[in-house]
């Protein structure tokens, strides 16, 4: 393997590895409840790790440096983040079979929301860190992104209405993903380009 | 020789005690552990204000356990990885990994004691005003035994807001890798979850068990119960081993005192195994 396709690789390892974990904890998880349903508890969990392994793909330990360099900062991200959400899809894409299959009643279309939605999410926190100073947020963002979703499936029935999939209908519809997906792209683009405004002043 | 082996042993107990110290101060300023223990008061003080300390018994230990057991291990996880970020300030102080890593453990007593606290207030203020379901039983002192009440509160949410850290330190010094903090979340929510499927009472293995059953009518709870499959007071022992376990595993990553902490970890292990079976039996 030559220095060049290990560096296009490299960032793309957390995003592979957590799309296999989520894989392993689904097919895991099927096994084990045939005959059963799996939890929509544990179809969260990859959900979440699906998301979760996105957010190390702007980790930079070398920032400092790179800061200089004359290629834009969203152009060298985009670099990293159009082959790393391909990797995340196609893990979404098995899990989803695996799921389907030993699950029917899931409802796999609201998740498939959420999953576009929390990685657009752990996207724009790792930007957001990124900007103030943190040059690897990946570790960061990924432990806050399964905290607050884990939280939130606790703390849901407290709350009017259900921000995470429960099959009720109190949950909220697919239109608040989409609005929040848009919302943490310009979040991404904007400390994109706001950064390489900074180092370029 | 290491300055610590040339110390005496009191000098050697004083610089553990202040590093232990020293730590504890860091965890209880973390920002995530403010934040849970935030959320924790809040909650609290809005059950005592709304005079329902606790709706439905024991099954409110689950926010306790998470926001003091999984926060907890993800601070106590950052607070044993910074040393490994602080590397060349960390290796200056004169104090060998294995009594930094026993500091660590020590800290984790600051989240153990909050929910000591937390299980204190709960108990005292329900009874003042105690828990009510419109079906009568509720799984909380008074309808279940006060042992078995006891337990699950010890089991599920002190030794949980103890064992949660351990864990994170454990995994924080044996794998050190990105995304360790990530999978060790998932997989110790992931096991409470999947215990649940496993045979009655066998799920009682996990390091975190749902001992309540209860019957909900149009989401509205009616009754709530202690399931009887396990004791939850000789399940609390158990627990109280796994965290001991935790402890042992993370002092292992360093050399030193080997054959004392191989006998401990032998010793919680056996002693576990003697509590589960009595709690399944």
């Amino acid at each position: 393997m030559t220095s060049g396709s290990a560096r296009w690789l490299l960032p793309l390892a957390m995003p592979a590895a957590s799309g296999g974990t989520a894989l392993v904890l689904a097919l895991t998880a099927t096994l084990l409840l045939r005959g059963g349903e799996v939890p929509l508890f544990l179809a969260h969990l990859t959900v979440v790790l699906l998301a979760a392994g996105t957010a190390y793909l702007l980790d930079d330990p070398a920032a400092e440096a790179t800061g200089v360099v004359p290629t834009p900062l969203l152009t060298r991200r985009l670099r990293t983040l159009l082959p790393g959400i391909v990797v995340t899809a196609l893990a979404a894409t098995a899990v989803a079979a695996v799921l389907s299959s030993g699950s029917p009643s899931l409802p796999l279309n609201l998740l498939a929301w959420e999953t576009l939605g929390l990685v657009a999410l752990a996207l724009a926190l790792s930007s957001a860190f990124f900007r103030h100073g943190e040059p690897e947020p990946g570790n960061l963002v990924a432990a806050l992104l399964a905290l607050a979703v884990l939280g939130t499936l606790i703390a849901q029935p407290a709350l009017p209405v259900d921000l995470l999939a429960t099959g009720s209908d109190r949950t909220i519809g697919t239109g608040w993903w989409a609005v929040a997906t848009a919302a943490s792209a310009a979040v991404l683009v904007w400390s994109s380009l706001a950064r390489t405004a900074m180092s370029s002043a | 020789m290491t300055t610590a082996t040339a110390y005496p042993v009191r000098k050697q107990a004083e610089s553990l005690l202040t590093l232990a110290g020293a730590d504890a101060r860091r965890f209880a300023r973390h920002p995530l552990y403010l934040l849970a223990a935030g959320v924790l008061l809040f909650s609290l003080v809005q059950g005592v204000v709304a005079k329902k300390p606790t709706k439905i018994g024991i099954e409110e230990t689950l926010a306790p356990a998470f926001l003091l057991g999984v926060f907890g291990f993800v601070v106590a996880h950052r607070l044993t990885t910074s040393l490994r970020r602080t590397g060349d300030l960390a290796e200056t102080a004169p104090i060998n990994g294995q009594r930094r890593t026993a500091a660590l453990c020590l800290a984790c007593l600051v989240p153990m004691t909050t929910g000591a606290l937390v299980v204190l207030v709960q108990v005292v203020a329900a009874a003042v005003w105690p828990p009510t379901l419109p079906g009568g039983h509720v799984a909380w002192f008074g309808d279940e035994p006060n042992t078995a009440v006891w337990g699950v509160l010890i089991g599920d949410v002190v030794l949980a807001a103890l064992g949660g850290p351990l864990l994170g330190v454990a995994v924080a010094r044996w794998a050190p890798f990105r995304g360790s903090a990530l999978l060790g979340m998932v997989v110790l929510t992931s096991v409470a979850i999947l215990a649940q499927v496993v045979p009655s009472p066998w799920y009682a293995f996990s390091p975190w068990v749902i001992f309540s059953d209860a019957h909900v009518v149009g989401g509205e709870y009616q009754t709530s119960s202690i399931l009887d499959a396990v004791a939850p007071l000789w399940w609390c022992g158990y627990a109280a081993c796994l965290c001991g376990l935790a402890g042992v595993a993370a002092l292992l990553r360093d050399p030193g005192h080997r054959g004392r902490l191989i006998a401990s970890g032998a010793a919680f292990a056996a002693v576990g195994v003697g509590f589960i079976l009595v709690a399944v039996s």
